[in-house]
């Protein structure tokens, strides 16, 4: 049975900013490469990853209409071109993409089942979990993703973690059952 | 359209016969500079003139002996002038300079997509494609049911009815697809044109392009290319004459170590050290000087295998060293204007909601093609494959804009959308 990983958003930028963690998601990353293990993508984890490269992507088109000061580089002190800027978010929106299509959309583990996208209903896991945890509407959302994957019967059998370096995420995940847990 | 007061009779068309420009994802005209391209089909004019010109473009034929579809006339400053007008030699020369850009744009866009994927989708365009021809007539002509025209080759002048003369397309500017001038390329070379822009430095770009230009010419021996695009790169950095050499590889050194920094391949020969481009174009140069000096030059001296990454795959090319030199001239060339651009020269090209699609952020395209095409010549490090080097390039150049891909930066905005624990639960700590 191959093994499911599913990256919190906490877990997957690590893939794009270098800290604690990041080695462990480019292993992950390797495996499924080789088929040894998917990584299964929920929609809200590539929302909240998106909106976050807008903001990256913003602050250079601020700088290269002139609205903000170029950036000088830590080691020489030179202002970075706005062609090393752009090329750098070239290099990051590669990057990003390349993961994305590394991914398993959440949807594809539903193929064939009667599924009711469940942000379009009114789903009494996602209040008890804001209530019961204290969490807030995207932590509440993948949440709720999480429950409906363990819950799939094409998941059966198979070995399902949820990566998180998000603490209070992690805390509220670990209700759910037959879910394991990986701190990154 | 407006056309010269009927009182002048004499008339000029300048157009393009043969370049296949998709007009399609182009538009209706093109500006470059003070001129208009404008496809034919596009041009509505009175029926004594558009008759003339119909009649005389149809001798433009292609290999079957068919009206060539592809005419675009080039204006000058019709909103001042009007069309069809006889042009001054300087206002002549401004349309050829803004062709030479234009093919600039669409042949080196062509060779960066070539040395980034090592595949073509159609025969590479060339100079001859670019041909402009001018033609003189008049009013009077206008109205004959067998008008003569005048040609001037080689300062010779030939006269002769219309419907004896057929131009028929090289050899070297058929069969290929559409083209498009890169529109981020085209729209950072245009400053070129700008009244602001320095004079010397327009006039040594304008005439190293015109050098770009010849070196493209297909019916030219390989040697003439390799000259000529030597002699573009001289025109552009204007060395000095005692070391020429030295200032290409030295230009090609300081653009590659301020674009890659610690990514950029060095190399050491002889107890020197430059970057593995630099050295590279001091052999070109070598190249070159044997050339012109008579020495022997075998013909397999003028061609390189590239080694280029197909996916997870790696096979090679055979590429002629004129296009990899070509190749470095336009990133120098580029390099050039960008510093105008950066300056305040550039304007936006309009409001968008993406660096994709924005003006603010020229090379949008062209950026990919070169840094692919960097790493195919070996110029610069791969960082695609190697996640880590790719997150410590990311935050070296990006620095603080870098931020919010942070964890903690993620970690710190849940917090702030969570509801704030209870007393109670304060209290159980």
């Amino acid at each position: 049975m191959i093994p499911i990983y599913v990256p919190d958003t906490s877990a997957l930028l690590k893939r794009y900013f270098d800290e604690a963690g990041s080695e462990r998601m480019d292993e992950l990353f390797e495996e499924a490469s080789q088929g040894a293990l998917e990584i299964c993508l929920i929609p809200i984890v590539r929302y909240e990853i998106i909106a976050r490269l807008k903001r990256v992507e913003n602050a250079i088109r601020n700088r290269s209409a002139g609205r903000l000061p170029l950036l000088r580089t830590a080691t020489s002190g030179h202002a970075q071109s706005i062609a090393q800027l752009r090329r750098a978010y070239n290099l990051l929106a590669l990057s990003f993409e390349r993961d994305m299509q590394a991914c398993k959309p959440l949807e594809s583990y539903f193929q064939g089942l009667p599924l009711q996208p469940h942000l379009l209903k009114h789903d009494d896991r996602g209040v008890e979990a804001i209530r019961k945890h204290s969490i807030g509407v995207n932590d509440a959302l993948i949440l709720v993703s999480l429950s409906e994957l363990v819950s799939s019967s094409t998941v059966i059998g198979k070995s399902i973690s949820f990566m998180c370096a998000d603490e209070q995420l992690r805390k509220a995940a670990s209700t759910i059952a037959a879910l394991q847990i990986e701190s990154l | 359209m407006q056309i010269p007061d009927a009182m002048q009779t004499q008339y000029q068309v300048v157009f393009l016969p043969w370049v296949p420009f998709d007009w399609g994802a182009i538009g209706s005209s093109m500006r470059v500079g003070r001129v208009v391209f404008q496809p034919l089909r596009e041009f509505a004019l009175e029926p004594p003139t558009a008759q003339f010109l119909t009649r005389y473009l149809e001798r433009f034929r292609d290999l079957h002996d068919r009206p060539v579809p592809t005419i675009t006339l080039c204006h000058y400053a019709p909103e001042e002038n009007g069309y069809l007008i006889s042009l001054s030699e300087q206002q002549l020369q401004e349309i050829r300079d803004a062709v030479n850009l234009v093919l600039f744009c669409v042949l080196w866009d062509e060779l960066c997509e070539f040395l980034a994927t090592g595949s073509r989708i159609a025969a590479p365009p060339t100079t001859e494609s670019f041909e402009i021809v001018m033609q003189a007539f008049t009013d009077e002509m206008l109205h004959m049911e067998s008008p003569s025209i005048t040609l001037s080759a080689h300062g010779m002048r030939y006269t002769d009815k219309l419907e004896n003369f057929r131009f028929s397309i090289p050899l070297n500017a058929y069969l290929r697809g559409l083209v498009r001038p890169a529109p981020d390329l085209l729209h950072l070379l245009q400053c070129v044109f700008d009244m602001e822009f320095p004079e010397q430095l327009r006039s040594r770009i304008l005439r190293s392009l015109e050098w770009f230009r010849i070196a493209n010419q297909k019916d030219y021996p390989v040697q003439t290319q390799v000259v000529s695009t030597a002699t573009a790169l001289e025109t552009l950095l204007a060395p000095d004459e005692n070391r020429v050499k030295r200032a290409l590889a030295d230009a090609v050194d300081d653009w590659l170590r301020k674009q890659w920094g610690e990514w950029a391949t060095e190399a050491q020969r002889d107890g020197y050290s430059r970057t593995a481009a630099g050295f590279w174009i001091w052999d070109f140069y070598d190249l070159r000087n044997r050339i012109v000096h008579g020495e022997p030059v075998a013909p397999e001296e003028m061609f390189v295998s590239v080694p280029v990454q197909r996916g997870h795959e790696v096979g090679s090319v055979s590429v002629c060293k004129a296009d990899i030199a070509a190749f470095t001239y336009g990133i120098l060339l580029i390099d050039h204007l960008a510093q105008h651009a950066y300056s305040g020269g550039l304007e936006p090209v309009a409001n968008s909601e993406t660096l994709d699609e924005s003006g603010d952020n020229f090379l949008r395209d062209t950026l990919w093609k070169v840094d692919d095409a960097l790493a195919n010549l070996g110029w610069r490090r791969r960082l695609e494959d190697d996640p880590k080097a790719t997150r410590l390039y990311l935050q070296t150049v990006l620095g603080e804009l870098l931020e919010p891909l942070s964890c903690e930066s993620l970690i710190r905005e849940r917090s702030q959308e969570r509801p704030e624990p209870a007393v109670e639960d304060i209290t159980k700590g």
